[in-house]
């Protein structure tokens, strides 16, 4: 069994203020790059004291999932703002205008991998078809070029920023409702290419959806973990579910403060393992946890954490 | 409201410029703008000001004076006094609510965050809120009043809930995430919306507009939004409103149809070019209304003729050509009421000033095409 979370935290109000100073120009960029750090590590350290498998940095310097990619790639802008999915939470919609590559120089300021030991370390990335759909695509007249280049920017990207012992490909609008099965055809096939250049685990998270209806298609998907929404799939959908894939649970919601109890999520562990034969069980958080204050990201980590002690018991 | 293209604003504005530190500004602007607006005894005001004589209390009375003034002197239909007493449509109906316990920030974009709120009981009306505003503003309106008020529904999504979905039974979280939802917002309706909205409709007011931002968040939950609001309007006497903005209306469709209101108000300028025409390249943004068009809808439509996220002042004739397209793709100049995108708040007074100038303007533009 392994935990770890799947997203960005959410700022500290201390980190917060950081920005809006930096903005008013009261503080340097130093300034604001130390408080970075600093919280960034505290994050680290909690999800080691916690047991994680995985460790996140926190994203702190991440404006929205979308945003540093799109930032490192040739003919995208990013405009006015969008909704993320079901959230009151908006990111700014990447605006492509001509053939996508990566820039020759990637900002790696909103980076802090390199206090995670690398056999730990996780990053999170939007998968190329979600990348694609939440863009405004003012150049590519064919969605299947458009994906696909995005995929190879992605893997270019990933090779950049070094090595990671998970990455996370987010795929929220595999599970929006919209998807056909072309689209799903085509992202399995754009997610093959970032599997032959990806030399770590391989997530493909699917959040904020039920992955109930395309559960199988999912599951041919050349990746080493599934990930599930189990506030929005339900558990009676994986009974008999055989695969060698792992499968990951998003049991704590990372989208209501009221806290999980963990003897419970325990034991909706042991019902999931008990139904369905898989390679081997992942939990955590069904989304990140930034659409938390961060008090209760932090307590939502402590509830995993208590989670990690418990199964190791009795799982 | 008989005449082609009504116009109404949509709600909050600026805080009133006289409302600063620095004392010779407050003067001055309370002058220019009582001036400016035709506000009665504003000389009283600027003595105050100059005499430091003046409460925090008495300076908001004069800023919704001012708010009143602002819309009417510019030639609005209905009006209101720009929000001048609310800090924010989240957090100021919460003060007269029960059963919220605010548990930090959270982020909406960027390095922009809101206090956010969990519902930890049932919720319970402490008072009715917006009375005393309502009344203050009758007082002192010359013409009719729409007084604003968050729904249920948005109030809902914008809070954390760790009552509803802890009390619902079974194990699957899936199934009792959907059924705590339903209960949390029916009870903020039975409980909260109803009562309020009954008492401002009690004091006799022209029209009651229920502002739903989270309306089209979660698509799979339009019912629960139309119920939600046709709820809350039940044997209400003032003509009803609502308020939607910058979303995509089409998945409220066709839950929508089933809205028992009188005037949807929707955003459409922030998405359309500020070229002047009549034809579909021109008019982009209202594109929108086709769907409305199509399904039928038995309510008026108020597209946002301004757009209040820029500081370019459409031209009269700007405004009377989005007019007339939203007439032309609803096949019915009776159908649409001229309004704003959305609340002014965002705008210098001086900007949006012009903006309703302007916006009453291409209002008359369009009313005379058709005689």
């Amino acid at each position: 069994m392994k935990a770890y979370l799947v997203g960005a935290l959410p700022r500290t109000e201390k980190l917060i203020k950081a920005y809006r100073d930096r903005a008013k120009n009261k503080i340097s960029d130093t300034a604001l790059l130390s408080e970075l750090e600093s919280t960034s590590r505290a994050y680290i350290e909690v999800q080691r004291r916690n047991g994680f498998a995985y460790i996140i940095d926190g994203m702190l310097g991440w404006n929205d999932l979308l945003r540093p990619f799109a930032s490192s790639l040739e003919n995208v802008v990013v405009n006015g703002l969008s909704r993320w999915f079901d959230n009151n939470f908006f990111y700014k919609a990447p605006v492509i205008t001509g053939k996508l590559s990566l820039r020759n120089r990637i900002d790696t300021s909103p980076f802090f991998h390199q206090f995670i030991e690398t056999e730990k370390r996780k990053i999170v990335v939007p998968e190329p078809l979600t990348f694609a759909k939440l863009s405004f695509n003012k150049f590519y007249s064919r969605l299947d070029d458009l994906v696909y280049d995005i995929a190879q920017a992605l893997a270019h990207y990933l090779r950049q920023l070094g090595e990671f012992a998970q990455v996370q490909l987010t795929a929220a609008y595999l599970v929006s409702g919209k998807v056909s099965s072309e689209d799903l055809e085509l992202s399995r096939s754009a997610v093959e290419v970032l599997r032959k250049t990806v030399d770590a685990e391989l997530m493909l998270h699917l959040q904020f959806g039920s992955a109930e209806k395309n559960l199988d298609n999912f599951l041919d998907f050349p990746v080493d973990v599934i990930g599930l929404d189990m506030f929005k799939t339900r558990v009676e959908c994986l009974r008999g579910l055989e695969t060698d894939k792992c499968i990951f649970l998003g049991f704590v919601d990372g989208r209501n403060t009221l806290l999980e109890d963990a003897a419970a999520t325990v034991s909706l562990m042991k019902k999931v393992a008990s139904m369905a034969s898989f390679g081997e069980l992942h939990i955590g958080p069904n989304c990140e946890l930034e659409h938390l204050p961060h008090e209760y990201a932090l307590k939502k980590i402590e509830v995993l954490g208590e989670v990690v002690k418990l199964s190791g018991e009795s799982l | 409201m008989s005449k082609l293209f009504p116009v109404m604003e949509v709600g909050s504005l600026n805080k009133a410029p006289f409302r600063v530190k620095d004392l010779a500004r407050a003067v001055e602007q309370a002058e220019k703008w009582g001036k400016a607006l035709d506000v009665e005894n504003y000389e009283e005001l600027v003595e105050l000001l100059r005499n430091r004589q003046v409460s925090e209390d008495l300076l908001v009375d004069w800023a919704c004076i001012y708010g009143l003034r602002f819309f009417e002197s510019a030639g609005l239909d209905v009006v209101y006094d720009g929000e001048q007493r609310r800090v924010e449509m989240y957090e100021h109906p919460l003060r007269y609510i029960e059963g919220f316990e605010y548990r930090g920030v959270v982020r909406v974009w960027d390095n922009e965050f809101y206090r956010k709120a969990a519902v930890v009981k049932r919720p319970r009306l402490i008072q009715p809120y917006h009375m005393d505003e309502l009344r203050f503003n009758k007082k002192h309106a010359k013409k009719p009043l729409k007084v604003p008020v968050t729904s249920a529904y948005t109030l809902a999504d914008w809070s954390f809930d760790e009552y509803y979905s802890k009390h619902a039974t079974g194990e699957d979280l899936a199934a009792r995430a959907n059924a705590g939802r339903r209960d949390f917002v029916l009870d903020l309706v039975e409980e909260v919306l109803r009562p309020v909205v009954k008492a401002l409709d009690s004091e006799g007011v022209d029209y009651i507009q229920l502002d739903e931002p989270a309306a089209a968040t979660k698509p799979h939950e339009s019912e629960l939004v139309v119920e939600s609001i046709n709820e809350t309007f039940q044997g209400i006497r003032a003509k009803k409103a609502v308020h939607i903005c910058y979303t995509d209306y089409k998945a409220l469709f066709p839950a929508l149809l089933e809205l028992k209101i009188d005037v949807l108000s929707i955003s459409c300028s922030n998405a359309d070019t500020t070229r002047l025409g009549t034809d579909p390249d021109a008019r982009p943004g209202f594109e929108v209304l086709k769907v409305f068009k199509e399904y039928d809808v038995s309510f008026r439509v108020a597209p946002g003729l301004v757009d209040v996220h820029t500081d370019f002042v459409e031209p009269p004739e700007l405004v009377r050509d989005r007019a007339l397209y939203a007439a032309k793709v609803l096949g019915d100049p009776g159908k649409v009421v001229a309004c704003n995108d959305c609340g002014l708040r965002t705008r210098s007074w001086d900007v949006a000033y012009q903006k309703q100038l302007s916006l009453v303007r291409g209002a008359a533009m369009a009313r005379e095409m058709f005689g």
